[in-house]
């Protein structure tokens, strides 16, 4: 029986909990921490939290937080967005990250991998790739938070992400991001194909099927959830219910 | 306020406020340091690490912390090493290099297995939580920072290289990972591993970091 490891993902703009669709419009929802908070206590197995304008910006608000919440949250937590350098993922580690999340700086310069790797390890570094799909069986890299196109082939660059250190990897669907209509199944298995480290499926989980299909159907075990939380159209409690209910195992609520 | 008070030695590696943190929630209070005077002074240790052996290694060696650490006095210190902290308490890693740990209990320390009993390949780094159970050789947690937790606890992992004790005596609790056992907890006179992250445990990691806190020496 496969276990199923919960995400849950806050994308984060100055102060405030954001979620766009397809990256874009994004809006308000709140107090990032509150939500953190709520899925700590309701039994989320990691937070993933993104800092959606810091490479826009050049800049990287996050830190701050990071050290306040990983006072009163005990669980493991992984930070992106805008992390340019190996000082800059040292700062977020130190800071209590437990993994940065790598974009665009890995696609500008690719050797940022083997030098976060080498230094703290592979199992603090993800690759984060923004997939847009192309055609049936082709997705195309995006960096800058959906912004803008790279020319790279997705299902190469991670197995080239991979290859340089990365220990994981978050795939985001761009197309199916915020909409709730499912995760993009065959980019998932076409990535994860020839990859051995774990990857996170993340975008487009709105009804319970999605998440049941993703985990039955993908060989994968691990998804990110953002808005259906936020929306409160499932708690963690109600997704990890509907897993054991479909056979699959999850982590018991402490 | 309190002046129960537990050293984080720092390697400058790893995840130091998580755990400065997790600590302090437990009313201890908290010094993160690679002073090798305090180091000698402090009663209670705590040796996080991320990352790969050699890297540890090379910096306990360049903080000076070498023989502090391996003429470490049993009777009168206790020490937790967490994840590649307890890694480099074995006699040597293969990560990358053969590197010489600092051998506080004996054994060495090995790729995770690429392939589960039945043949499956298996997902490298292991990231994710598993519940501990008594080892082959262990039948009670009693008198170790497991005294207060049950078996099926589930604590949170991330490595993909794995102890392995010479000494069975010296295993605690081991978890499942493709039908194979993996060490999870070891201990030897007062100075105990854990390949986990307590820290990150939720409520059940903070149990164990708190009775380790207040064990009797």
């Amino acid at each position: 029986m496969k276990k199923i490891r919960l995400i849950g993902r806050l994308d984060i703009k100055g102060p405030n909990l954001i979620k766009g669709i397809h990256f874009e419009g994004l809006r308000i929802i709140g107090l990032p921490k509150k939500y953190a908070m709520q899925y700590y206590l309701d039994g989320i197995d990691e937070l993933l939290y993104m800092d959606t304008v810091a490479t826009l910006y050049g800049r990287n608000n996050l830190l701050d937080f990071v050290k306040e919440v990983v006072k009163d949250i005990f669980i493991p937590m992984t930070v992106g967005g805008g992390i340019r350098s190996v000082e800059d993922a040292s700062k977020f580690l130190n800071a209590g990250a437990d993994k940065v999340a790598i974009n665009t700086a890995a696609v500008n310069k690719p050797q940022i991998l083997q030098e976060i790797s080498k230094r703290f390890g592979s199992q603090c570094l993800v690759i984060s790739i923004e997939a847009k799909r192309i055609n049936d069986n082709k997705w195309e890299v995006y960096t800058n938070n959906g912004r803008e196109k790279t020319g790279l082939d997705v299902i190469e660059w991670a197995q080239k992400a991979v290859s340089l250190g990365a220990g994981e990897i978050l795939l985001t669907s761009i197309d199916q991001d915020g909409t709730k209509k499912g995760f993009d199944l065959d980019l998932i298995s076409n990535v994860k194909k020839d990859i051995s480290v774990p990857i996170i499926a993340s975008g487009g989980m709105g009804k319970k099927e999605h998440m049941i299909s993703a985990v039955s159907f993908c060989d994968i075990d691990s998804i990110a959830i953002a808005t259906a939380l936020h929306k409160n159209i499932f708690s963690v409690k109600d997704l990890k219910k509907i897993l054991i209910s479909e056979n699959f195992q999850v982590r018991h609520n402490d | 306020m309190t002046n129960k008070s537990v050293t984080v030695i720092d390697l400058g590696i790893g995840n130091l406020f998580s755990i400065k943190s997790a600590l302090e929630y437990c009313d201890f209070q908290v010094t993160v340091t690679f002073d090798q005077k305090i180091i000698e002074d402090s009663s209670l240790l705590v040796l996080p690490g991320d990352g790969a052996f050699n890297y540890a290694m090379s910096q306990v060696k360049k903080r000076g912390l070498f023989e502090v650490l391996k003429n470490i006095n049993h009777s009168k210190k206790k020490l937790l090493g967490i994840c590649v902290g307890m890694q480099i308490l074995f006699d040597y890693g293969l990560e990358f290099e053969k590197t010489e740990g600092l051998g506080l209990i004996p054994g060495n320390v090995i790729p995770l297995p690429s392939s589960s009993v039945s043949g499956k390949k298996l997902t490298i780094p292991r990231i994710g939580w598993n519940p501990l159970i008594f080892s082959s050789y262990s039948n009670s947690w009693k008198g170790t920072l497991l005294e207060n937790n049950s078996q099926l606890d589930e604590v949170y992992f991330i490595h993909s290289f794995m102890v392995n004790p010479l000494n069975n005596c010296n295993r605690l609790a081991d978890y499942i990972y493709g039908n194979h056992r993996i060490t999870a907890v070891v201990e030897k006179k007062g100075i105990t591993g854990c390949q986990f992250h307590p820290e990150k445990s939720g409520k059940i990691g903070l149990k164990m970091l708190k009775k380790f806190l207040n064990m009797d020496l």
